[in-house]
């Protein structure tokens, strides 16, 4: 089948006064229409920064960028907010205070879908019963600070599907939000994406919930893809040592059920220090003195694999 | 609207109080200043002892400080303004008469350096540091720097004295008998430099205002969120960004209407405008005292009316302001 994107050696620097900070390098991935990924990592991994520059939404200023991002499926680049639709963390400050629920909503339909502005926000009350929004009418000429964190959420996943894009990238959607209600935004995730038949790039911390909700699973370090392969698999059988650290940790009942990616002992290198290894090797178990002086091979195939010296090697005898 | 309407009462109770300060503070502070408006008459005519007695008598300054406080302040809940001894006639016809020059001037200048500092603030905001930006950045600076007499003066010269394109002076050009559409564009000619010189200081100052928004907006979350939309260039610059960085401007307009009175005794004495400005600066040299609070007065409403649109203007464009409080 014709992937409805793919990622080619994408990197991402970001300018840090005359120094440059590699935050994605070199990460490669298909995804086919419909599909689920969940990109997953610790803090300053580069999760956002490879969201963003798959949907093109990177600042221009400040940013060096190299690889390829192409949509098979489309013919040609995606459109923001026509084709692919982006759902941000905090959901306080990614929606404009001073401007209506509805307006935010109906300016999609407006911009994508050539409606008119009354037909517009008859959509956009549509879109905010479809996510769940009691008196969806009256809450077009609510503003966002009269809602709560987790209608928010909803308002700000209505403007992301309000063209009905084919992809829709979800950057912690629930991070800022309490346990029940995150329980709630996930459900209603997993239900559109169903209905409307998006693809799904979700970025999160949590294991459990990539599980649930994703087919594929990446695991990013230090800018770098770690493992990449069918979710189950991940969780069932992982291969990158930071992965089974990950999985024994998230099996622990005694460990709250955040932020479990962060709790490997150790803490990932200086963004933008010079690794002539593996950048795990510092807090990995299994660390040889190979590990120090070379980067690791990828091995697999591109889309199932791990960046480990160990798997190489392994790879090398099986080939 | 009902928000809206709140606000508006409550700020129209907390204006009381300040009207009743305005008045007790101007009456006890030219009490305290030496000299009446007889002596400055005589100044100008000279006079006997027996004719100040008579003048302090008719104009009924012989009685206690209090007793004037009472009998003007009598008059005022009345409606009534008092006598002008300088122009013997009617503070309130004074008035009148001057008024509607400074409202038409202040109103210019706020239009003028309202909607030319936000344009060219958004313009500067749009792409910080470029070659425009520090252009304009650096002609804000240099207004912002610059006194308003002096910036009034230098515009005569260059404008009206060297190049003649506009009047030297005056509200209108006196016995040419124009009406209409005539006399209002004669008029909107008097007024460009005097507005120019009130203006362009706030103009800087909006601009200034507006790039600072425009920058902060930038970096927002909700301007990230409009780029993913999808939106134009132009509505997320004008619809998300400007909105945002507006408000921070019209909390000024309050302050500029209250420095615009003041600038005004300055400005329509360099360009000769008959207004209320100038009418202060002569009711203190002739010690006017009716005529002085009259003009205080008014200038005080107009502060006050002029915050209080502001005030709904602010509520009308920030969701977030409360009604309640
Ligand atoms: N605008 C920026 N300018 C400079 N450096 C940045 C910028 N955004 C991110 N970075 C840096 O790039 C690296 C990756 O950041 P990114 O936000 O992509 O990580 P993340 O995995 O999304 O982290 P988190 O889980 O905290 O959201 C970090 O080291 C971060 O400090
Ligand atoms: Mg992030």
């Amino acid at each position: 089948m014709t992937a409805l994107l793919s990622a080619d050696d994408v990197s991402v620097a970001y300018r840090d006064g005359a120094r440059w900070l590699q935050a994605v390098d070199r990460v490669s991935f298909a995804l086919p229409p419909k599909a689920r990924l969940a990109i997953m990592g610790e803090s300053g991994s580069g999760k956002t920064t490879l969201a963003l520059a798959i949907a093109d939404l990177l600042p221009h200023d400040g940013i060096r960028r190299s690889g390829a991002v192409r949509w098979p499926a489309l013919g040609g680049a995606a459109r923001p907010g026509r084709d692919v639709g982006f759902v941000f963390q905090d959901p306080m400050s990614s929606l404009n205070p001073v401007l209506s629920v509805g307006e935010q909503i109906a300016e999609v339909a407006v911009t994508h879908l050539g409606l008119s502005w009354p037909a517009a926000l008859d959509r956009a009350a549509e879109l905010l019963d479809r996510v769940g929004l009691p008196r969806p009418r009256d809450r077009l000429t609510s503003f966002p600070h009269e809602l709560s964190g987790g209608q928010r959420q909803r308002v700000a996943l209505a403007m992301a599907i309000t063209a009905e894009p084919k992809l829709l990238i979800a950057d912690e959607p629930t991070s800022a939000l309490d346990t029940l209600t995150q329980a709630q935004i996930v459900h209603l995730l997993d239900r559109l994406a169903t209905e409307i038949g998006l693809a799904l790039v979700l970025v999160t911390h949590d294991l459990a919930l990539a599980a649930n909700l994703a087919g594929t699973g990446m695991l990013m370090y230090a800018g770098r893809v770690a493992e990449l392969g069918p979710i189950e698999t991940m969780v069932s059988a992982p291969r990158h040592p930071y992965l089974q650290a990950l999985v024994a940790a998230s099996l622990d009942p005694d460990r709250p059920p955040t932020d479990r990616l962060a709790e490997i002992p150790g803490i990932p290198p200086q963004p933008g220090a010079a690794i002539p290894g593996c950048a795990f090797e510092p807090r990995c178990p299994r660390a040889r003195s190979a590990c120090r002086s070379r980067p690791p091979g990828w091995a697999g195939t591109p889309a199932d694999g791990v960046d480990c010296i160990q798997f190489d090697q392994l790879a090398a005898v099986h080939r | 609207m009902t928000r809206i309407l709140a606000v508006a009462r409550r700020r129209l109770l907390h204006s009381i109080p300040v009207v009743a300060i305005v008045v007790l503070g101007v009456f006890a502070l030219l009490e305290a200043a030496p000299g009446d408006a007889v002596d400055a008459y005589l100044v100008i005519g000279g006079g006997d002892a027996e004719m100040i007695q008579r003048l302090r008598q008719e104009w009924g300054l012989d009685r206690s400080f209090l007793a004037r406080l009472g009998a003007y302040l009598t008059a005022l809940a009345h409606l009534d303004l008092g006598w002008s001894v300088a122009f013997a006639r009617p503070v309130s016809a004074v008035l009148f008469e001057r008024l509607p020059n400074t409202l038409m001037m202040m109103a210019a200048a706020i239009c003028f350096s309202f909607s030319a500092g936000t344009l060219l603030g958004i313009a500067a905001g749009a792409r910080p540091g470029s070659l425009r930006d520090r252009i304009l950045s650096l002609v804000s600076l240099g207004l912002y720097a610059m006194p308003s007499f002096w910036l009034g003066l230098m515009l005569l010269v260059g404008f009206a004295v060297k190049l003649a394109w506009f009047p030297l002076g005056g509200i209108e050009s006196v016995g040419m008998g124009k009406t209409g559409l005539a006399r209002a564009l004669d008029i909107a000619r008097h007024l460009v430099l005097p507005v120019l010189s009130l203006g362009l200081i706030y103009l800087a100052l909006y601009l200034r205002l507006m790039r600072t928004g425009m920058i902060e907006a930038w970096r927002s979350d909700y301007i990230r969120t409009a780029r993913a939309k999808g939106l134009t260039p132009r509505r997320i610059a004008f619809r998300h960004a400007a909105r945002n960085a507006l408000l921070p401007v019209v909390t000024m307009l309050g302050l500029q209407a209250g420095a615009l009175l003041s600038g005004s005794v300055v400005v329509e004495s360099v360009f000769a405008i008959p207004g209320m400005g100038r009418l202060a600066f002569e009711a203190v040299t002739q010690r006017d005292v009716p005529l002085l609070l009259g003009v205080f007065l008014i200038s005080t409403l107009m502060v006050i009316l002029a915050n209080l649109f502001v005030d709904l203007l602010y509520a009308r464009l920030d969701p977030r302001v409360a009604a309640e409080g």
